[in-house]
């Protein structure tokens, strides 16, 4: 195996439910009086029965996930909904905070979890290169080096200077993976982004990848679309209810996941 | 999310690569008292460009565009002029009116804007702050920054306003106090960015106080010596009301361009101390909610 860049240790992440954004100030400070005085809690939480265990009350989205990525490799991920697989994105990606476990990655991390954002509409097409850049962490003497590629990449040469707004949704999604494509991070998340736009650009994004990955650039992406992504794919790992159910070539977990489909299905008939 | 440099953890993990490289260290719990400057300053041309986009998105499509930031000012202080000063009859420690409301005015409006737009960082960002990382901090910063634009604007009319009366009326005396103005400002900018950083840390738990900062950056204003002098106040309450660390800035911003004023290097010097105190809590609690906001928002 190449020299691992990503090292995910026994990594948990835990969602309350319920609770979630049902707070008022007004709950909470019932919520105390009713505790100074001995009373039982007024508005007890959903679901939440015992909240100091952490059971019963939410959903483990990860539960002790172990995975080693090398260099240059380009691992696909996929799974049912609630697998896991986009907040195993998300806490790649630094959005929110693991509740247990440890990630390890080496070198700058390029995330598109949605393609533009950040982009504003009133804006023209330059200066969203620009701010979209620096939200993904280039400087914007990296932009002017690189801004000429972009335009070309994205095919919006002619509407530069034309705020976003007045673009087609094609052509918003090309400038904004244009932008990502050219950021050059050691390793480059992706969420599910290839499927808007039409096939031709899809080549073309899914050839860029590739370029990526051979330049010893480190991809992940998750899919649902079992559709010509999955022939980049030099690995391909299947998430289960926060686990990995299956590690292999990509080929051997599409067939794993679809088996478990097919088998889920089948007991619930 | 902790950034650790290389050379703790394991040997072949984090065998050296040529040139610059960084780890990055994804863990459950973070210091919230390490404030990572270095990652701050790598993301200022960001804090620029939002500055840029947060000037330019403002005024397009509006008439007026930029003379808002003008027209704003004038019409509250004439509003003061009018009620307070005509109708009211409130003293203005022998000043103008007039000119007494706009140096409040401008000064106060500069904090009320930070303070307020800052509570708001959770809130306007959440749909960012869901799909990419960056300092979170970088936000209430360019809202300082653009802010400070739109403070500059406002200031050079009343500097322009202040000429007039310098020469007119024998009351109004600017003098060397001004050389102070950068630190009155520095500490308006840290009261509302530190005020604002506490309360937007509590707006992910509770939404209510959404609803109360601009109730309460209105009270607050009534409580801050802008549309009276402190020297109205009765001298046991004099005390009292410059324990706001707000009301000793505004006072020397009004002793140092109008000459009027009651200057207090010791109340200064205790509002500066509050102002430390204010940020540097608004930064942990901050660095503590931005962590796993995304999941309750």
């Amino acid at each position: 195996m190449p020299r691992p860049v990503i090292r995910i240790e026994n990594l948990s992440k835990y969602y309350r439910l319920g609770a979630i954004g049902s707070h008022t100030l007004r709950e909470d400070v019932n919520r105390w009086a009713a505790r100074l005085r001995g009373r039982p809690d007024p508005m007890p939480r959903t679901g939440a029965a015992e909240p100091e265990t952490r059971e019963g009350g939410g959903i483990w989205a990860l539960k002790n996930l172990d995975l080693e990525v090398g260099a240059g490799e380009i691992l696909g991920i996929i799974g049912p909904n609630g697998a896991g697989k986009s907040t195993l994105l998300k806490v790649l990606s630094r959005i929110t905070a693991p509740t247990e476990g440890r990630v390890t990655m080496r070198g700058r991390v390029g995330s598109l979890l949605e393609v533009g954002t950040g982009f504003h509409p009133e804006l023209t097409g330059r200066e969203n290169i620009y701010l979209n850049g620096a939200i993904l962490g280039m400087k914007t003497r990296e932009v002017d080096r690189k801004l000429e590629a972009i335009v070309a990449f994205a095919e919006t040469s002619q509407v530069l200077d034309t705020p976003v707004k007045r673009y087609s949704s094609g052509m918003t999604l090309r400038l904004a993976f244009a932008v990502a494509a050219h950021l050059e991070p050691e390793i480059l998340i992706f969420d599910e982004v290839l499927a808007v736009g039409d096939r031709a650009f899809q080549d073309k994004c899914l050839d860029k990848i590739q370029d990526l990955a051979r330049s010893g650039r480190t991809v992940l992406f998750v899919t649902h679309n079992m559709g010509p992504a999955l022939d980049l794919c030099s690995r391909g790992i299947v998430l289960a209810a926060g686990q990995c159910a299956y590690d292999g070539t990509m080929n051997d977990a599409v067939r794993h996941y679809q088996g478990c489909a097919v088998g889920g299905r089948r007991q619930t008939r | 999310m902790t950034m650790r440099s290389v050379g703790d953890g394991k040997a072949e993990f984090y065998e050296l690569l040529p040139g610059r490289e960084h780890v990055t260290v994804i863990e459950p719990r973070a210091n919230p008292f390490r404030l990572d400057l270095r990652e701050l300053w790598n993301y200022r041309d960001l804090v620029l460009l939002l500055v840029r986009r947060d000037f330019v998105a403002q005024y397009k499509q509006t008439i007026l565009g930029p003379a808002w930031h003008i027209i704003q000012p004038l019409l509250t202080t004439l509003m003061f002029t009018i009620v307070f000063g005509k109708i009211a009859r409130l003293p203005t420690d022998g000043l103008p009116p007039f000119l007494f409301y706009m140096a409040g005015t401008v000064i106060w409006t500069y904090f009320a804007n930070v303070f307020t737009a800052t509570t708001g960082t959770f809130a306007h960002n959440a749909h960012i702050f869901g799909k990419v990382y960056f300092p979170r901090l970088v936000m209430p910063l360019a809202t300082l920054v653009s802010r400070l634009i739109a403070f500059a604007i406002q200031f050079a009319v009343f500097l322009g306003i202040l000429a007039y009366f310098a020469v007119t009326d024998a009351a109004v005396q600017p003098n060397l106090w001004v050389l102070l103005t950068p630190v009155l400002l520095m500490m308006m900018a840290a009261i509302g960015l530190g005020g604002g950083l506490i309360v937007a840390a509590f707006t992910t738990r509770y939404r209510d106080l959404v609803v109360l900062v601009s109730f309460g950056v209105q009270l607050l204003m009534f409580a801050t010596p802008i549309i009276y002098p402190l020297s109205s106040l009765p001298a046991r309450w004099q005390f009292w009301a410059s324990l706001n660390p707000i009301a000793p800035v505004v006072e020397a911003f009004r002793y140092a361009y109008l000459g009027q004023g009651t200057l207090s290097v010791g109340m200064l010097l205790l509002s500066a101390l509050v102002v430390v105190l204010i940020l540097s809590a608004g930064v942990v609690l901050f660095n503590t909610a931005e962590r796993t906001f995304v999941d309750t928002v």
